[in-house]
């Protein structure tokens, strides 16, 4: 089955190489990791989650790019075409790029985020953001609501 | 289930898309056909590199969005195209698919058709769903454009149609907009290439396009004298407008063939068109059909172009014209004299 998603004429993630217009992911531990929807006038790319160290302790609580959880000391930074959330020793935990074309953005999200299990849920790279190891229940195809979801115009 | 069945599809050409915008175009049209079919109108796009496209088009009215991306699709290539779109379209079972009517498309739609074992009309200038039926009605000239045919293919599906650019208006760009998109698999490529790109060069036209001009002055034979297309070319400049021509004219040398308005030339919906010395055959009406005001000038008075016309003077182009132009370059002068006090 040829996978669907929800696409904005305005502002869209990359997420295996493809648009999306958001992005959620859970992981083990209270792990979650959530790109916000933009709508027009937005122009800064919006996240959310709780990341957690390749040995599982929790390094940083973000909502809404708001750093709540950071008792490492993380700092985000903003800059020309985007933010990287940097550690004290000035490492990327992650980052977004925007790029503009014609009357839309699109945004690259770069990092590698891990569970309390200290499993790679998430990594991002140059086709954008990968789902690393899925939980048991995620499924490649859709499912019958989903398929009624997509085609809910009918 | 099959719950894609029944879309109104276009095929999206989305080369030189800033002056290209008969995808847009179709995309409006495709609409209003799905609204009275109850269905939905969707984009098929192949090509590499094509986010922003998929974005425009959802920004533009697309509600839904099949795309295949390729390196291999990276040029428009008819055989792996055609491979490619009656892949989806046998997946999907579009009820319509709509294809721009340029260079490529008029040379890609038939090979479909074909490959699809469907109806195709080419050309069409205008497109509706017959109530009682429920098939698409298309209107395309026929027999060198002296009839207009309404054309409907009952039992094949999809039904295909091609329309040239500048036959229906693009729908504003809705940044709001929000669609689903179904990437599908590449298919399997025919092996071997059926041409090369060597290079690439894009050829710089002179002016405002004809498609893009607001105001147009069409000229017939009845100005095939040089000096009379002097004072049409005078006339253009004056109302800062372009220049286009039937083909009778064309075929004498007096302007190049891109400049040609009608059923095989260009279709113009300028605000205003001048139509000068042109008789008004179907195949020219065809391509003014959507001015907003249409000026005729003809010694005829009962030329057919006075039908499509909201303003008719019947009369001659050797009097008429240049006092035509005296006037324009006496109101220009006294605007130019205000200007600079």
């Amino acid at each position: 089955m040829d996978k669907f998603r929800t696409v904005s004429a305005y502002h869209n993630y990359l997420v295996d190489g493809k648009l999306q217009a958001e992005l959620s992911a859970k992981g083990a531990g209270g792990f979650f990791f959530q790109a916000h929807r933009l709508h027009p006038g937005e122009r800064i790319p919006l996240i959310s989650g709780r990341f957690f160290d390749h040995r599982g302790q929790l390094l940083l609580e973000v909502h809404r790019n708001l750093l709540t959880g950071n008792p490492h000391g993380f700092s985000l930074l903003e800059m020309r075409e985007g933010w990287a959330i940097m550690s004290t020793a000035l490492e990327a935990l992650v980052s977004a790029q925007v790029l503009e074309f014609q009357k839309g953005l699109l945004s690259i999200i770069r990092g590698t985020l891990f569970d309390a299990c200290g499993c790679k849920v998430i990594f991002g790279d140059d086709l954008g953001l990968h789902q690393a190891c899925k939980p048991q229940n995620q499924r490649v195809a859709l499912s019958a609501p989903e398929l009624e979801a997509a085609f809910a115009w009918r | 289930m099959d719950p894609s069945r029944g879309e109104v599809w276009v095929f999206a050409d989305y080369r030189d898309y800033d002056r290209n915008r008969v995808t847009l175009e179709l995309i409006a049209k495709a609409r209003e056909l799905a609204e009275r079919l109850s269905s939905r109108c969707a984009v098929a796009i192949l090509g590499w590199g094509i986010a922003p496209y998929v974005m425009e088009y959802i920004a533009h009215g697309a509600q839904a969005v099949y795309v295949m991306e390729a390196p291999q699709l990276g040029l428009f290539r008819n055989r792996i195209f055609t491979e490619a779109l009656c892949h989806m379209v046998r997946t999907y079972k579009p009820e319509i698919l709509l294809v721009g009517g340029t260079d490529f498309g008029r040379e890609f739609a038939p090979r479909v058709a074909k490959r699809l074992n469907t109806g195709l009309s080419s050309d069409c200038v205008g497109l509706e769903i017959d109530e009682r039926t429920g098939f698409m009605l298309q209107t395309t000239p026929a027999f060198g454009g002296r009839l207009s045919a309404q054309v409907i293919t009952p039992e094949r599906r999809p039904q295909m149609a091609t329309v040239r650019p500048g036959v229906f208006k693009e729908r504003p760009h809705d940044q709001e907009a929000t669609a689903p998109v179904i990437y599908l698999e590449p298919v399997e490529f025919p092996q071997g290439q059926d041409m090369e790109l060597l290079f690439e060069e894009v050829l710089q036209e002179d002016g405002i396009r004809l498609e893009d001009a607001q105001v147009v002055i069409s000229a017939g034979l009845g100005v095939g004298n040089p000096e009379r297309f002097k004072l049409v070319s005078r006339l253009a400049g004056l109302l800062g407008g372009q220049v286009g021509g039937t083909r009778p004219l064309i075929n004498k040398g007096f302007l190049p063939e891109e400049r040609m308005i009608g059923q095989t030339g260009h279709t113009v919906k300028p605000k205003i068109l001048i139509s000068l010395g042109t008789s008004g055959a179907l195949q020219y009406a065809a391509g003014i059909q959507n001015s907003e005001f249409i000026m005729a000038l003809d010694r005829n008075p009962d030329a057919p172009i006075f039908k499509h016309a909201d303003l008719g003077i019947v009369g001659n182009l050797e009097e008429i014209l240049p006092k035509l132009v005296r006037a324009l370059e006496g109101i220009c002068r006294k605007d130019e004299e205000v200007a600079h006090g």
